[in-house]
């Protein structure tokens, strides 16, 4: 059985609402990326529950978790979240 | 002191030199040079001068090179903390050179507020903010506004205080280039544009007084209401449209001098001053048009 993925935001990312889009900004790198609202609700749920949250196990459909999944990459390609390694 | 008339600040120049109080700076300046006095004198109200006492920001001179240039084809240089940060200019480009160089302090030195490049005036403690790259048309816009009855706060930095998000004012004059000056001489027939200047960098150049009003509440501060890019198009009828907020975001970080430097600090403050905005973008070729258009936007509270 596959352990579920974990997630944990970068602690040098803040992000804000801004018009109808989410504005992450790295502090480490100075990148400003521009998300859906989508995504800065990932974020938000990570970094609320980044003890339990797992996308796959969370979401009420395969495509939903799908979705998720994808969005997840985008952030992670960013380096505005990273995996966390089951240890 | 000896006085705010050009023949007192020439002589405070020369000598001991004198405090330049613009917003929340203090600016200690040296200079022998007579072009310098009087455009100080012509563009400045007298309250903006102090003795050359205290604690200052910036502490710059202008003076003559050593050598041949002081007198074939006389030059001057800017000098700031007794660093010669620019090449020597045209003599007759010394009071131009002023105005430029004070800009370089603030927006090369200053990292306690947020810096755009960016006209800003107000009405009614609200500020309209109007970036944009040199050559869009935004101190011609600028200069017309104040002329109107909005207050000046800056024509060309932005101050945002990291504190509170508002506006701050410079009360520094309204840099106008080329067609300009003549275009706001035919628009506000009383403005005060001071000695105009030839042949520089920019073309020619000349300053607008800022109104008095403006320049005497320019340490007071205006909350962020209205964010507008404008763009002159010589012919083009006037277009105020609604732009994104996320395309407002990143174009007026693409005008910020210190964003970088400030890092999240910045980014937070730029999302609160783009969210507590309307943001606009501003086509015309027709001032009064412009003028009117602006002057009858309302804040959406």
């Amino acid at each position: 059985m596959a352990v579920p993925q974990r997630w944990i935001v970068d602690p040098r990312v803040v992000w804000c609402r801004v018009g109808g889009s989410v504005l992450a900004y790295h502090g480490g790198s100075g990148d400003t990326h521009l998300l859906t609202a989508s995504a800065g609700e990932l974020l938000a749920r990570i970094d609320a529950d980044a003890d339990r949250f797992a996308p796959v196990v969370d979401a009420a459909s395969a495509a939903e978790a799908a979705a998720m999944t994808e969005t997840l990459d985008a952030l992670a390609e960013a380096e505005l979240v990273h995996r966390v390694v089951p240890s | 002191m000896t006085a705010t008339t050009a023949n007192g600040l020439a002589a405070d120049l020369a000598g001991p030199g004198l405090t330049l109080v613009t917003g929340p700076f203090r600016s200690r300046i040296r200079a022998r040079l007579a072009t310098v006095a009087a455009g100080l004198a012509s563009l400045y109200p007298p309250d903006a001068f102090e003795p050359a006492t205290g604690f200052a920001d910036f502490h710059v001179a202008l003076d003559r090179p050593v050598g041949a240039r002081r007198w074939y084809r006389p030059q001057v240089r800017f000098r700031f903390d007794g660093r010669e940060v620019f090449r020597p200019l045209p003599r007759p480009q010394a009071y131009p050179m002023l105005e430029w160089g004070l800009n370089w302090c603030v927006t090369t030195q200053i990292n306690h507020y947020l810096l755009f490049h960016a006209a800003v005036l107000a009405r009614a403690g609200r500020a309209l903010i109007l970036p944009g790259e040199p050559g869009v048309g935004k101190s011609t816009l600028c200069a017309a506004l104040a002329s109107r009855g909005w207050e000046l706060l800056s024509d060309e930095i932005a101050l945002v205080a990291l504190d509170t998000g508002h506006l701050h004012g410079l009360g520094r004059p309204v840099s106008l280039k080329n067609a300009a000056i003549d275009v706001i001489r035919r628009f506000a027939p009383d403005a005060v544009i001071g000695a105009t200047c030839h042949d520089t960098l920019k073309g020619t150049v000349a300053h607008l007084r800022a109104p008095r009003r403006g320049a005497l509440q320019a340490a007071d501060a205006a909350c962020p209401t209205w964010l507008v890019f404008p763009r002159f198009i010589p012919g083009a009828p006037t277009r105020l449209q609604t732009e994104t907020r996320e395309r407002g975001f990143f174009r007026l970080v693409d005008n910020a001098f210190n964003f970088t430097t400030l890092g999240t600090l910045a980014f937070e403050r730029t999302t609160d001053l783009v969210n507590r905005s309307t943001c606009l973008d501003l086509t015309y070729s027709d001032l009064e048009e412009a003028v009117g258009r602006l002057g009858s936007l309302r804040a959406v509270d």
